[in-house]
């Protein structure tokens, strides 16, 4: 059943070129990408150790796309990690708002041959689609702010969520 | 300058193997790219040298891609510019590499190889 759900905007780490977000449920303790981490640290390892890594270089170059494969459309701006060129079959889902804000989300197994087969990974990819979409719509009503590496303005905000 | 605790936690994880696979992909996709920058090359340029589609090699270059061998010595056929160099076992002395910030030079791991540290620093 659709519901909505409203869900925060948190600065999860700053770096001198970058600034890594994610996002939290309003009734939930933690944020999307902190959950995926603890999720698959022990039984992922080296998959999250690469993820990590990853995170780390981009940290150094920026959130550029040769970084990772895109997800859905380009214009969508929702990407997973690691990249094409790393082989793991866990995923984790993001929004590359600018080469200086990344937005993580959650992720996990990739079993199917594409995430859409997968309805919890495409829930993960439709979730972050609606967040760039209403994040698109602040910014161009002026209630949210991209400036540099910082999200400002309204870091709330509703999706309807299928729950699925 | 802002950490979250569990990220750090998961940074454990990473090891000097993953580092190395990483950051040699890295290099790959930086050098393919660099080399289409120093040609003035774009997207559809490269597409009409493999005889594919610019959609396709949109999504070489944008991710979608898994590159192997294969593909990436076509590529560098193409673009008549080396991604890749390996150094064979049979050599074992390196003379002077004429190499540009990005070059990849892929050396094997038994000892015995050096490389002269003034021409790295000369030339990086």
């Amino acid at each position: 059943m659709n519901s909505e759900r409203k869900l925060s905007l948190i600065l999860l780490e700053e770096y001198e070129k970058v600034n890594f977000y994610s996002f939290q449920f309003e009734d939930e303790a933690h944020t999307e990408f902190e959950k995926f981490l603890m999720a698959f640290n022990e039984s992922h390892a080296k998959d999250i150790g690469t993820i990590m890594y990853r995170l780390e270089r981009i940290t150094e170059d920026g959130v550029f796309p040769r970084h990772f494969r895109y997800a859905g459309k380009h214009k969508d701006r929702t990407a997973e990690l690691p990249s094409h060129f790393e082989t793991a079959n866990l995923r984790i889902y993001c929004i590359c708002i600018s080469p200086k804000i990344l937005i993580l989300g959650n992720g996990g197994l990739k079993t199917t041959r594409t995430y859409n087969e997968d309805n919890y990974l495409n829930n993960c990819v439709e979730t972050l689609k609606k967040i760039d979409f209403e994040l698109k719509t602040k910014e161009k009503a002026h209630r949210i702010h991209f400036t540099g590496k910082n999200i400002t303005g309204e870091l709330s905000l509703s999706i309807i969520y299928d729950g699925k | 300058m802002k950490r979250n605790s569990i990220m750090e936690e998961s940074r454990k994880l990473i090891t000097p193997e993953i580092k190395q696979s990483v950051d040699f992909s890295i290099d790959i996709a930086n050098r393919i790219f660099d080399i289409l920058e120093m040609k003035g090359m774009k997207q559809k340029d490269l597409a009409r040298l493999l005889g594919k589609s610019e959609a396709e090699i949109s999504k070489w270059l944008k991710g979608t891609h898994n590159f192997n061998i294969d593909t990436i010595l076509k590529i560098q056929t193409k673009l008549d510019e080396e991604i890749i160099q390996v150094v064979s076992k049979a050599k074992k002395e390196i003379g002077v590499i004429n190499w540009t910030k990005r070059d990849l030079i892929v050396l094997p791991k038994e000892e015995g190889y050096t490389i002269n540290s003034k021409t790295v620093e000369g030339a990086a």
